[in-house]
């Protein structure tokens, strides 16, 4: 799990450290930046990915080209460097981030694993043809680490059985940190499906597309049943695949429990069709973040409540990190309820204001508590509505 | 401050006091909200009864649905600006009030000493008399909504 995302100069974010739960939740005004934040982490998921593209390249993060690195980097002043960091969870005590920070034609990278703390200056694009060596002593063993600024090799000075095993153990992590980035996805705010069958297309490493999405369900047997108890549970209506013998064409159907009546997915709707998308992406047995924009929009609100609490019991159950961003002050309440219901515990659950403060976007964390209140309330839902009962009731402005 | 309200806030802010109690209870709130005072509610009480009655009758576009809105995001799920017990942690209510006071609101006293609550409004003046005999701060809603909302923000002490 991510424990903490550092964003500096990208968007409308200079300078942003946010620590993060299992389920985070962002709101605020449109427009304040909640969505950058997410976007960053993709930015640093693509250098991950193939750092050999221009920094333009990495600010296209595949449902959506971000404008270049001069739209995208803070206040388009290109002598700053665009800046991601995570860290992570710990793993038998020993943290774990890693750091990307690059401009036009040349980045940086720190990545950290314990003690050992690994630097390196490359150029952009990079096509990870450098190899950075760092020394790692551990129980008095000294291992030789080379490293080319995303995954490493790590070989011990005095190469006994259990020093090369123990070597590898050493690879095996800090190689992982490169592959929990790889295991961020995003669910855009879209409608998920418009066609009524599919056949299986190659994936992209950010798939966003229907068809990719469509393809990951065929191509895991586990998906479809998986997506379908949690449909149930929200809409009351189970999700499966029709595959006429013979074809590899794919047909996308519901069945509504009340009705037993089936039909495809292409004629449910909207709030069906992008729920059922979502999990696709949620429930992938390779992604362990999914960053999700405004979830509850095309819902009606008893659906908005069972999709939340889904959501927790996802986050609990399949041990997913969650990252939203949401207009919806229903939703955030029925987070909240299950914090107060005991399904989900206050840890378990950040919450965080975005504002713009001038130029700059910020994160005030909102802390959660066990009876399901949230320090200082969620105002900020209301704020329209004050306005207008002030009027209607004759108030006028606030009362000082 | 931490204040205890009776549940003559509903009535007021539901309009069935009229449109001068509704508009006065509403500001009373705001001002609440705005200062660093703070309401105390039990769970399951009958002052979030009430309100739970004026949410469920409330109707979109009501004027109380808006209200019913804004008190949840201001106060309810506010937890700097509402105090909310738990029943079960109630102390128990005095032996010297247990006569006193009616069955149905001993739940305020025992949130006022459970909260360590600084006064109590009410519409009840025997309630008023008998709490204030026992050294528990109480005013009449007239009186304190006119000195919290006019004067200096300790005027009504």
């Amino acid at each position: 799990m991510i424990k903490k995302i550092a964003v500096e100069n990208f968007r409308s974010i200079e300078h942003a450290e946010v620590e993060l739960a299992p389920l985070v939740v962002l709101y605020g005004p449109t427009a304040s930046g909640k969505s950058s934040l997410l976007y960053a982490l993709l930015v640093l998921k693509n250098f991950i990915v193939n750092p050999n593209r221009p920094a333009d390249g990495y600010l296209h993060i595949g449902f959506m080209d971000l404008g270049g690195f001069d739209q995208c980097v803070f206040n388009h002043e290109g002598s700053r460097k665009v800046s991601v960091g995570v860290w992570f969870e710990e793993k038998a005590g020993q943290p774990a981030s890693y750091k990307l920070s690059f401009s036009k034609d040349k980045g940086t990278i720190y990545q950290n694993w314990g003690d050992l703390v690994l630097e390196c200056e490359i150029p952009v694009p990079y096509g990870l043809n450098q190899t950075f060596s760092f020394s790692h002593l551990e129980h008095e063993e000294e291992y030789a680490v080379n490293w080319n600024g995303i995954s490493c090799s790590v070989t011990p000075k005095n190469p006994t059985s259990s020093a090369q095993q123990r070597s590898r153990e050493i690879a095996e992590s800090i190689n992982a940190i490169g592959e929990k980035i790889k295991g961020i996805d995003i669910a855009p705010h879209r409608r998920g499906f418009f066609k009524p069958n599919y056949t299986s297309v190659p994936v992209s490493p950010i798939p966003t597309a229907e068809d990719e999405v469509a393809s990951l369900i065929i191509n895991d047997p586990n998906l479809a049943p998986r997506i379908s108890v949690y449909a149930e549970e929200i809409f009351e209506r189970d999700f499966r695949l029709y595959v006429p013998p013979g074809t590899a064409t794919v047909f996308f159907q519901t069945t509504e429990k009340k009705s037993r009546t089936p039909g495809l997915l292409v004629n449910d709707g909207f709030g069906v069709n992008q729920v059922i998308y979502l999990l696709a992406k949620l429930l992938r047995s390779d992604v362990r973040t999914l960053l999700v924009e405004e979830p509850e929009v095309h819902l009606h609100p008893t659906a908005v409540r069972n999709f939340a609490r889904q959501l927790c019991a996802i986050v609990r159950e399949e041990k997913k990190q969650l990252i939203l961003t949401t207009h919806s002050e229903l939703f955030v309440s029925s987070l909240l309820a299950t914090v107060a219901e005991g399904k989900l515990s206050p840890e378990e659950i950040h919450c965080y204001l975005c504002l713009k403060e001038r130029r700059n976007t910020v994160f005030k964390p909102q802390k959660v508590q066990k009876n399901g209140q949230i320090e200082g309330g969620l105002t900020t839902f209301v704020e329209a509505e004050l306005e207008d009962l002030q009027k209607l009731l004759g108030i006028g402005g606030r009362q000082r | 401050m931490r204040l205890i309200l009776d549940e003559w806030v509903w009535a007021d802010l539901s309009g069935a006091n009229g449109e001068e109690a509704q508009r006065k209870t509403f500001r009373l709130l705001q001002r609440v909200f705005e200062k660093c005072d703070q309401l105390v509610a039990v769970n399951g009480s009958p002052f979030l009864h009430k309100y739970f009655n004026l949410a469920r009758h409330a109707s979109t576009g009501d004027l109380s649905r808006t209200i019913v809105k804004v008190f949840k995001a201001q106060f309810f799920q506010n937890s700097e600006k509402l105090h909310l017990l738990q029943k079960g942690s109630l102390p128990d209510t005095p032996p010297e009030l247990e006569h006193k006071v009616k069955e149905d609101d001993q739940y305020l006293v025992r949130a006022y000493l459970a909260a360590n609550a600084d006064l109590l409004v009410t519409t009840d003046n025997p309630l008023m008399e008998a709490l204030s005999e026992c050294g528990i701060r109480c005013m009449n809603r007239d009186t304190f909504i006119s000195s919290y909302l006019e004067n200096s923000p300790t005027g009504w002490q």
